[in-house]
């Protein structure tokens, strides 16, 4: 149960990585919706790099992973890391989700993995703030540029203890993001964006030229994310 | 020396009932049970064991549904209904969360022994080297790697893997019910389940009754104090709520019976003795009927209570046809004892018709019929034996009737019926041969669906159905029974089974989805050496990750330490109450049920298990629908036996073959009845022929009597006849009373049986006290007494 939740995790953080540039922690300003929407992004298409340290309790090493990412409101979301193995995750759609390794072998996510509520994936990164005003409550701290989002519905509450969410708005040509995710299991996921960048095309053509653009060696997961049928003729 | 007999058991039989209801009271235990009205058996007793288990068991669950817009409040409602049920002794609640801690404890400790498929390919196909790779890359996941148990009791991910995949599968991972999207796809709501498990079944019906009552209460409290609506569904409703409606019958009828029979005999006797009489014989005879149903079947159906009620107008007919004939009685010595022995030849008669009539419902395979039968043939007896026995004590004080409204109201009726008797025989003959010929070339409307026999609240039938739309719910009443000499032959069937089934396997519930065989777990264990060996899987995942053997050391030791322990289901069901009784053992056999997931391929399911030997296909409405059709057939077969027996003790008796005509009278009413019945579309039920055979018993008890006085010689005979039809007319009455008051049941088979006997023996009794009638001139010529 709590694994299902936390897989949503990858899509909640890029929708929440491309927040806008405003202040965000005065909920008393305006409405929820208003304010999450301001943390949405302005672009429907954007990339960037990770970097990933996980600490689980009983494993006394952390797990450090880094990578890049590619996101489309028409195509879909590129998960992809280079440390300390190749694999690239693609959630096409609500239906499809793939894990694909550096041999280029694709294979359906399942198990954990599966649960990856891909239904809301979609819902998640085209930007959908009513969805976050209801399942979160937004704490303000003291740092301006810090949020600790709890959620409310029993659902999430299983999964999820809190997300924390830093903003790094000192260079505005660089944003970075910081996100520690706090689970029920006392797992903690931090997570760092850097070097975002923002492709301002329209329509799933371009998005789909763009996704080829950023991975042209690996242009195969584009087409898989334009259209999950393409597997089968793989 | 008969009477003294006669004395004896009837003694010895007040004796018991009175030591009964004194000293064995706790033993009176009334059944709701609605698996009466369930025909089909299964001819073998393992099996027909098993089952009843599991419809015990089922009856003894329900469910609970809160659904609301605000997820909050929804969860609030459940906490406090949790809560409160728990403050309920007897009942304990069952919430998914409950079901997967429950589980996970059950089963974390054979961690070893579970693998899926998928796991069990892998281990097949893949390197040691490939599968540490792939529980590192797992780990690394986002939003993974995530143990139901401490990281170190299950480092590589596989019993979790397992867990939640088998949770979701089986339904308990209470994922259709917290996870929003699923439940608020369509209609913008939150809804949660309980299920609860009725441990101690309320024994009495005022239990079953408070319990109910108990639930209600919390859930209106609940629906006014948070924004949700509450919802349930079980057998436990249904059974609760027929009872309650049975309970209703049986007040009205025991007291519009008690109070009709009271008027009556006040109004007619104006003595205390005949009226004391005639509620004693009531009183013994229903209370010698509650007793022999506790000894031979252990408690009462609230059916029978209810058609017991009615027993109540035909005991009391005893009562009135012995004042009758005493006031008859020519006092003179030498009348008295042939006087006294055409009464009890009479009264013999009488009974026997109508326990013939009574006891032909005994002949049916319903357990609710034969219950009925064997409760009104003691009562019958025992109240006639009442009359026989205090008779001669009451009568020695002199009666006196008040005979002028009755003859009164007889003048009327014969003016009316009996004035050109042919002519009544002519029309009650044509009517006869119309509604014969409607009832054969007319589609009679039949039912034979046990569903339709009892009264059900549309409030409960509508929640029932609310219910099924939000829960996973299997289809009622039918299952796959795989049976076996062992739990492993159970096993071996049921993966046959499931293989047959391919993808609608998913479709089907079994011990399969919660517990692998004993074999399996074997080469499971054995599979996962791979895993935990010395340079297995395990130790290669922790060299990935940079960390020394010591890291592996405790599970692989566990492992170790693992060997040789499995669970089977029994054991497994003992730690989890949650589970349905799907696991019965009898006798050494084993027997398993398979339950069908709502809107499932039945057609398929069941041309797959029955290619499968040990395997049955059980649907058991369609069993009890296909029954009661056949108990609708051979019941009329059986009414054609009847009137064969009665024609030859007719003969037998009078040693007249015209006396045989008699029987025109009931078979004529009864054909109208059905007619008429047919006509109003009233479904005609196997309830209604049984009802034909009371048809029969009770319109033969008014003809005997009536012929017997109208053949009666002698100075006085005129007077006897007009004793007699006044007789004839109380006795009508009674019945008619209790019989009408059936008729106006709100549950379909009382109101069957009540309609069929209102309308018959109306007849029956136009045709007695008309038919019989000796034509005015003569009467006139007779001198009176």
């Amino acid at each position: 149960m709590r694994s299902k939740l936390l897989s949503l995790l990858p899509s909640l953080l890029v929708s929440l990585l491309f927040f806008a540039q405003g202040t965000i922690a005065q909920e008393n300003t305006g409405s929820k919706e208003a304010l999450l929407s301001n943390m949405f992004p302005t672009s429907c298409s954007f990339s960037g790099q990770f970097s990933q340290q996980k600490n689980i309790e009983g494993l006394p090493v952390p797990l450090i992973s880094n990578g890049d990412f590619f996101f489309s409101c028409d195509l879909g979301l590129i998960w992809s890391t280079d440390t300390p193995f190749i694999e690239a995750i693609l959630y096409a759609n609500a239906a499809n989700s793939y894990r694909i390794n550096d041999k280029g072998d694709v294979t359906p996510l399942t198990g954990i993995a599966r649960y990856s509520m891909s239904k809301i994936v979609m819902k998640l990164l085209n930007g959908d703030t009513q969805y976050f005003a209801e399942e979160f409550s937004i704490v303000p701290s003291n740092n301006a540029d810090e949020i600790k989002l709890q959620p409310k519905g029993s659902y999430m509450k299983k999964g999820i203890e809190h997300i924390l969410l830093t903003v790094d708005k000192r260079d505005e040509q660089n944003k970075s993001i910081d996100f520690i995710i706090l689970d029920t299991t006392g797992q903690t996921t931090q997570v760092a964006i850097n070097g975002i960048v923002e492709h301002d095309i329209e329509g799933r053509r371009a998005s789909f030229e763009q996704c080829e653009e950023h991975y042209p060696d690996t242009t195969f997961w584009c087409k898989i994310l334009r259209s999950p049928s393409y597997l089968e003729r793989y | 020396m008969l009477t003294l007999i006669a004395r004896v058991i009837f003694s010895f039989a007040v004796l018991c009932v009175l030591l009964f209801f004194t000293l064995g009271s706790q033993y009176l235990r009334v059944e709701t049970s609605l698996n009466e009205l369930n025909p089909s058996k299964i001819p073998d007793q393992n099996l027909q064991l098993a089952t009843d288990k599991l419809t015990q068991d089922i009856s003894h669950r329900f469910i609970m549904v809160v659904k609301g817009q605000q997820e909050e409040e929804v969860l609030s409602a459940v906490e406090q209904l949790q809560t409160q049920f728990g403050a309920i002794s007897g009942i304990k609640t069952l919430s998914s969360n409950t079901m997967q801690s429950e589980y996970l404890n059950a089963l974390s400790r054979f961690k070893f022994n579970l693998l899926n498929e998928s796991q069990q390919r892998a281990l097949g196909e893949s390197s040691i080297d490939e599968l540490a790779d792939a529980a590192k890359r797992e780990l690394y996941l986002l939003g993974s790697g995530v143990r139901v148990i401490p990281f170190e009791q299950d480092p590589l991910g596989w019993f979790s893997d397992y867990l939640i995949a088998k949770q979701s599968e089986i339904g308990i991972s209470g994922e259709a019910s917290d996870e929003p999207d699923s439940t608020q796809s369509n209609s913008g709501f939150y809804v949660e389940t309980l299920a609860v498990l009725i441990s101690q079944y309320p024994a009495s019906m005022t239990a079953q009754q408070d319990l109910y009552q108990a639930i209600k209460d919390i859930e209106s409290s609940l629906s006014e104090r948070y924004q949700v609506e509450i919802m349930r569904s079980g057998m436990f409703f249904f059974a609760v709520d027929s009872a309650e409606s049975a309970k209703g019958d049986i007040q009205r009828i025991a007291i519009g019976s008690v109070a009709g029979v009271l008027l009556l005999m006040v109004l007619v006797f104006r003595s205390l003795l005949p009226l004391t009489l005639a509620l004693l014989s009531i009183v013994i005879g229903v209370s010698f009927a509650i007793l022999v149903s506790t000894l031979v079947f252990g408690s009462i159906h609230v059916l029978t209570i209810v058609f017991g009620a009615s027993l109540i107008g035909i005991v009391v007919d005893y009562s009135i046809h012995y004042f009758y004939h005493f006031l008859a009685e020519n006092k003179t010595p030498e009348h008295h004892k042939a006087h006294t022995k055409k009464l009890m030849r009479a009264m013999l008669l009488s009974v026997i018709t109508s326990l013939v009539g009574y006891a032909a419902l005994g002949l049916s395979d319903l357990g609710i019929l034969q219950k009925v039968a064997l409760f009104s043939c003691s009562g019958l007896i025992m109240a006639w034996l009442g009359v026989i026995v205090l008779g001669p004590i009451v009568t020695r004080r002199p009666i006196v009737a008040r005979q002028t409204f009755l003859v009164a109201c007889i003048k009327a009726f014969q003016s009316v019926f009996a004035r050109y008797p042919k002519v009544l025989m002519g029309i009650g003959l044509t009517l006869g041969c119309a509604g014969g010929l409607f009832l054969y070339v007319s589609k009679v409307n039949v039912n034979d669906d046990p569903r339709l026999f009892f009264h059900v609240s549309p409030s409960l039938l509508a929640q029932e159905q609310a219910v099924a739309s939000l829960t996973q719910v299997y289809e009622p009443g039918r299952y796959i029974v795989v049976r076996g000499n062992s739990g492993e032959q159970v096993y071996a069937t049921l993966e046959t089974l499931y293989t047959e089934l391919g993808a609608n396997s998913e479709q089907v519930s079994s011990v399969l989805d919660w517990l692998p065989s004993r074999t399996t777990q074997e080469q499971n264990y054995a599979l996962q050496q791979k895993l935990y060996m010395d340079g297995g899987v395990v130790d290669t995942f922790f060299e990935h990750l940079g960390l020394g053997d010591s890291q592996s050391s405790p599970i692989k030791k566990a492992y170790g330490d693992a060997s040789g322990r499995y669970v089977d289901y029994p054991a497994l069901a003992k730690q989890l109450p949650s589970l349905p009784v799907l696991w019965i053992e009898q006798n050494d056999e084993v027997f398993s049920f398979v339950l069908i997931k709502k809107n499932s391929a039945l057609s398929k399911i069941e041309t797959v298990s029955e290619g499968i030997s040990n395997a049955q296909y059980v649907n058991t409405l369609g069993a009890a629908t296909e029954a009661l059709k056949t108990k609708r057939v051979i019941g009329v077969e059986l009414l054609f036996v009847a009137y064969g027996l009665i024609a030859v003790m007719l003969v037998l008796y009078y040693r007249q073959l015209s006396t045989v005509f008699l029987l025109l009278i009931p078979s004529t009413a009864s054909i109208i009845t059905v007619s008429v019945l047919a006509a109003i579309n009233q479904p005609i039920t196997v309830f209604h022929i049984m009802a034909l055979f009371l048809v029969l018993g009770l319109g033969m008890d008014y003809i005997i009597f009536a012929k017997e006085m109208r053949d009666g010689q002698g100075p006085d005979s005129k007077g006897r006849q007009q004793i007699t039809e006044q007789a004839i007319l109380l006795s009508a009455l009674t019945s008619l009373l209790s019989f009408g008051l059936l008729a106006f049941s709100d549950m379909p088979i009382v109101q069957a049986f009540g309609s069929t006997i209102l309308i018959g023996n109306s007849i029956n009794f136009i045709a007695a006290i008309s038919l019989f009638a000796k034509p005015q001139r003569l009467l006139e010529k007779m001198p009176n007494e």
